[in-house]
């Protein structure tokens, strides 16, 4: 008896350390991803490593919003081309619309966004329907669009217009630039359910003397502002990718994309002048781009640490309180290469 | 007002974040000086390409530029009608119905009926060969036409190409090209029958079909749009090939040239070799260089220097110096600064390697057998002035003779050269320059070089301390009203007292801004508003009685219709800044004050001003009075409270608001162009409120002192509202508002005068209920 209380006590005990273990494990927060590609055909080793992290949410880019100047016409431009994939849970996919300012400069306002409106739900209503539902859960729809003065008023109206042709979509939300934080008395306030702050692309990227400007926390100091009085709930997408900024005698030239440091430092047409600056030894291409001799090139990523600093500023700025959702920005062969799993969960945890 | 205020402020704003650094960092075409105009170079079909904005893959327009419609000259040529308008033309061609076409076609009443209305329909009216070879085969075009432009229409995807019915064209096309004795005829139903094959993938007969009826015939459009296709198919195989033939379709179809440069794409080193060396001469490699200089992120100067050793005579090479030279005016000569900076900057010589493109220019200047030899001389010299030669750029220029084409860029060169060699600038020189600039037409009639001149000469003349002359190149001398400066103002009366107008600038400056002697008038006003606004009214009267008789008696600010005796009347609520005062419901405070009831001028309330200070402090029994009367028309003419604009509040928005300097620290404009959007409006909150702090202290009735306190407390409201373009009544977090209102409730509760505030004032009412 008292062997068979000593037994049932110690199962008792390790079937407590389970589920605390497991209670543990289901409070883990998870990041969420956006896939900005025009094709979306993940590899097996995406696959797994979106698994380990226990992704519950992907961030698709559906199709960007252009203007066609020819033709005098809004169109999408490079609709996804989805093939299917399998996790092992259901996913929730988001799908994401990028609208250009010159499309909604464009357009006429009531008429013209109307119809626009009524395209784009078409639109995606027929691109959804090519999704197995089983599989993937969509009812939020984000809309991505850095509104100036000149398109304000135009793009808010889109969005309401869209929500009124698209009932099924529960959730409507916008991508909001920093400054649209801090001056959102000014800038306007889009008619969502919520906002995804981008907590990117705040340097300079022009500037040859710039360090990186996809994460320039000194410049994100001075925008965080207004973070507990704005009006909309906000999440925040971060950047986990990598560019090369092509310079000529110190003036931008243009950025390419898909280039990492370690692309660069093993190619022999490079030699590298700083920390994170090569310079062409020749004349070649480089990823379609004709770099010439002696252009410079500046690599820019972002560290785990400054991720972690900016996770703690967004925090001040928010309050204790807030809790919001992480976005990271975006899903490719990079993230896979460059971020461990584990590390990037332990960063929101 | 506060609506107002947030309206303007918006405005502000929204024009502050036009400038954020890194929303765009390409070269903006936009607020620049040009002083080469894009039409120098001599081949027009190339006009698209100096500003073509490479890599944008949605595509790039200009209809301005775009060349003629080769299709349709084709056809003109076709049909030897030098009179057929390309309208009638494209009328059939592209814009006729098929089923409407085919009732043209097929009965020759139908085609008689219509013969006037377009030219095309009286000559097939006058042939019948002609009608039907043509006829018949634009109706298969048309066909054609529909299957080619499907998905092209973005939003409907149930508008795919229909393989099937692309291969009964083929074959339809196939068997007209062979049966058809026209040989242009025959050739364009291959044209179309390869597009089928095309766009049905059958990359095979695309080949066939070039081969058989293209590769060895004549080299004409429609040649060339059958290699374009073929190029479409090489690029899908990979194969470098297709880079030549793009370069080819480039070179000789201006209304191609677009498309095929988005198309002509290399990954490496190794497929650019293979392409080049399809090339059979230095022509075809020099396309080569030139497409490639055309794209995004290309070292224009680079490819020039190859160029220029391969056809030093190639209209291409006009093209990239006109196409480098108009990014770099964009730099080099910007038309908005904000700091005064030599001209052109040093950072163009490291930017756009000038030195490199001035030996390029020099190279081809001194190829004595180049046809367009004043051409290099004149880029010879640019590329010279952006190196700041001025001495060389000036001799270059000097040579290009009166008879060229480039005379007049040379002209307007040479005087952007003397402009920006100069180090500093006397009246002699000023005189010699400005009397040039003013004498010779195309000088006088170029707007941009007006006003570099402007910039020029405000430069040097601020740099020298000679400051009225510095403003007065860039401004009327009423623009200072919306921004007092008494340094400004005491160089400008110096300068328009004493300077003789006997010099052309001078004489420019004097007629054109300062309307001559008379503007001393309007200096006067101006520094005896500046002394007002500082409430230094001894100094603002004398200045005021400066002023002539008849600018006294006529300017419209002097008597500003806001000066009334309304200025004297107060209310517990705000009053609408857009309201009349005197219509709504106010204590008019002047019916008890015989001698404020009138109309004034500036001298006259000035006066009365001081007046009213010298009574208050000469007869103490209604000291009071007069103490808070001061305040209350201190409040009324200032930001904080009615707003009424009695003298410079504001040059612009009506007269009603205006767009306070954040901050009270007077800073003029580091450069004197800027004089036209700075706009700073002193005032000083601690004027009025002294005023309701002495009509407190010198009564002993609580009703005077709570209506003075009351005032006070609307002022310590609002103070700092005209600085602070984001706060509203919501933010005022001013502790000596509240100290105001927590002393009305303890010590004047029982006034007749607290009823009122607390039957009139929404604020106070929510004060006492916190």
């Amino acid at each position: 008896m008292c062997i068979n209380n000593c037994k049932s006590v110690f199962w008792l005990f390790f079937l407590a350390l389970i589920c605390i273990s497991c209670r543990q494990d289901s409070k883990k927060k998870s990041p969420s991803f956006y896939h900005w590609k025009s094709k979306m055909d993940l590899n097996s080793a995406t696959i797994t490593y979106i698994d380990s992290l226990d992704l519950k949410k992907l961030y698709v880019r559906f199709f960007d919003l252009h203007w066609d100047n020819k033709k005098q016409m809004a169109y999408p431009l490079a609709p996804i081309q989805w093939k299917a994939f399998d996790f092992k849970q259901r996913l929730e996919i988001i799908p994401t619309i990028y609208i250009t300012n010159i499309t909604l400069q464009q357009t006429q306002l009531d008429r013209g966004i109307d119809s626009l409106a009524k395209k784009v739900a078409t639109k995606l209503q027929e691109m959804l329907e090519e999704i197995d539902t089983v599989r993937f859960l969509v009812q939020e729809l984000q809309l991505d669009c850095d509104w100036s003065e000149s398109t304000e008023v135009k793009y808010f109206k889109f969005l309401e217009r869209l929500k009124r042709e698209l009932p099924n979509i529960k959730t409507f939300s916008a991508t909001i630039r920093l400054h649209q934080v801090k001056y959102y008395t000014t800038t306007g306030v889009p008619p969502v359910d919520k906002g995804v702050l981008m907590f990117y692309n705040m340097g300079n990227v022009a500037n040859a003397y710039e360090q990186n400007s996809i994460l320039n926390l000194k410049t994100a100091k001075k925008y965080l502002k207004n973070f507990k009085a704005y009006p909309l709930e906000l999440d925040v997408a971060l950047p986990l990718f990598a560019w090369g900024v092509q310079f000529r005698q110190k003036r931008i030239i243009q950025l390419i994309n898909d280039v990492s440091y370690v692309d660069l430092e093993k190619n022999a047409n490079f030699t590298k002048i700083d920390k994170d600056r090569f310079k062409a030894l020749n004349s070649d291409y480089l990823n379609g781009i004709y770099i010439y001799k002696n252009d410079e090139i500046r690599i820019e990523s972002v560290t785990i640490k400054d991720l972690k600093e900016a996770l703690k500023m967004l925090r001040q700025a928010f309050g204790p309180k807030k809790k919001f959702e992480v976005i990271f920005y975006h899903l490719d062969n990079y993230i896979i290469e460059n971020y461990n799993a584990n590390t990037l969960q332990d960063l929101l945890n | 007002m506060q609506i107002m205020k947030k309206i303007l402020l918006f405005t502000i704003a929204l024009f502050c974040f036009a400038s954020i650094a890194y929303t765009c960092w390409y070269d903006g075409d936009e607020g620049t000086y040009k002083f080469v105009k894009q039409e120098i170079i001599s081949d027009p079909t190339l006009l698209l390409f100096v500003d073509y904005d490479a890599g944008l893959w949605f595509g790039y327009s200009n209809e301005a530029k775009e060349p003629e419609d080769a299709n349709l000259i084709a056809w003109k040529n076709y049909l030897k009608a030098a009179d057929l308008s390309e309208a009638d033309l494209a009328a059939v061609i592209y814009e006729m119905p098929e089923n409407q076409l085919a009732l043209l076609v097929s009965d020759k009443k139908n085609l008689a009926a219509v013969a006037n209305d377009n030219e095309l329909f009286k000559i097939w009216s006058g042939n019948k060969r002609l009608t039907k070879s043509m006829g018949n085969y634009l109706l298969y075009a048309k066909s054609c036409e529909v299957e080619a432009n499907k998905n092209v229409d973005y939003w409907d995807k149930t508008n795919a190409r229909d393989e099937k019915n692309l291969n009964k064209l083929l074959e339809q096309g196939l068997l007209a090209a062979k049966g058809e004795k026209d040989n242009f005829i025959k050739r364009r139903y291959a044209l179309q029958a390869l597009r089928m094959a095309f766009y049905a993938n059958d990359y095979k007969n695309v080949f066939l079909i070039f081969d058989q009826y293209f590769a060895n015939g004549e080299k004409d459009y429609t040649y060339y749009r059958a290699l374009e296709q073929k190029a479409g198919v090489l690029t899908v195989q990979g194969e470098p090939e297709a880079a030549y033939c793009y370069a080819a379709v480039f070179a000789n179809c201006p209304d191609r040239r677009n498309i095929c440069l988005n198309s002509f794409q290399f990954t490496n080193s190794e497929d650019w070799e293979r392409s080049i060396r399809l090339c059979k001469n230095d022509e075809e490699k020099t396309v080569f260089h030139t497409m490639r200089a055309l794209q995004a992120g290309a070292n224009i100067v680079e490819e020039m220097e190859a160029i220029a050793l391969l056809t030093p005579a190639s209209p291409y090479l006009e093209l990239l110096f006109a196409r480098h030279i108009t990014h770099i005016q964009s730099y080099a000569f910007p038309a908005y600064i904000s700091e005064y900076k030599a001209y052109p900057s040093e950072d163009i010589e490291t930017y756009y390697e000038i030195d490199r493109l001035k030996n390029v220019c020099n190279l081809l200047r001194l190829n004595s057998n180049l046809p367009n030899h004043d051409f290099w001389q004149m880029a010879a010299a640019y590329a010279e002035l952006l190196n700041r030669n001025h001495a060389e750029s000036m001799k270059l220029l000097s040579k290009v003779p009166q008879a060229s084409p480039y005379y007049k860029e040379a002209k307007l060169l040479r005087f952007v050269a003397q402009l920006c060699a100069l180090d500093n600038i006397d009246i002699s020189t000023a005189d010699g320059l400005w009397g040039e600039l003013q004498a010779d037409d195309d000088l006088r009639e170029h707007g941009d070089l007006q006003s570099f001149a402007k910039d020029v000469f405000a430069m040097h003349f601020e740099k020298q301390q000679d400051l009225a002359r510095a403003f007065l190149v860039q401004n009327e001398l009423t623009r200072l009203q919306s921004m007092l400066d008494l340094e400004l103002l005491n160089k400008l009366e110096e300068y328009i007292d004493k300077t003789a107008s006997s010099g052309p600038f001078d004489k420019y400056l004097l007629s054109n801004r300062t309307n001559g002697r008379a503007g001393l008038d309007e200096v006067y006003q101006m520094r005896g508003v500046y002394y007002l606004q500082h409430n230094q009214l001894d100094k603002a009267i004398e200045e005021f009685e400066k002023c002539s008789v008849a600018f006294q008696k006529n300017d419209n600010y002097f008597n500003s219709a806001y000066l009334d005796k309304s200025i004297w009347s107060a209310s517990i609520f705000q009053p609408y800044f857009d309201d009349e005062i005197e219509g709504q419901p106010v204590d008019r405070l002047y019916e008890k004050h015989e001698f404020l009831n009138k109309g004034y001028n500036l001298l006259t309330y000035t006066q009365t001003l001081k007046n009213l200070e010298q009574r208050a402090k000469t007869t103490p029994a209604k000291a009071a009075e007069y103490y808070y009367l001061l305040g209350i028309a201190w409040y009324n003419t200032s930001p904080y409270g009615w707003n009424r604009p009695a003298y410079y509040f504001a040059g612009d928005n009506s007269g009603y608001s205006t767009w306070w300097e954040n901050g009270t620290k007077y800073e003029r404009p580091a450069v004197m162009k800027n004089f036209a959007w700075a706009s700073y409006n002193y005032y000083d909150a601690t004027i009025a409120l002294n005023y309701f702090d002495m009509a407190m202290k010198a009564s002993n009735d609580p009703e005077m002192k709570a209506k003075a306190l009351y005032m006070k407390a609307k002022v310590e409201k609002t103070k700092s509202f005209p600085y602070d373009y984001w706060s509203g009544p919501e933010d005022v977090d001013n502790n000596d508002y509240w100290d105001c209102l927590k002393q009305l409730k303890t010590e004047f509760s029982n006034t007749q005068y607290y009823k009122e505030i607390l039957r009139e004032c929404y604020d106070f009412r929510a004060y006492l209920n916190q």
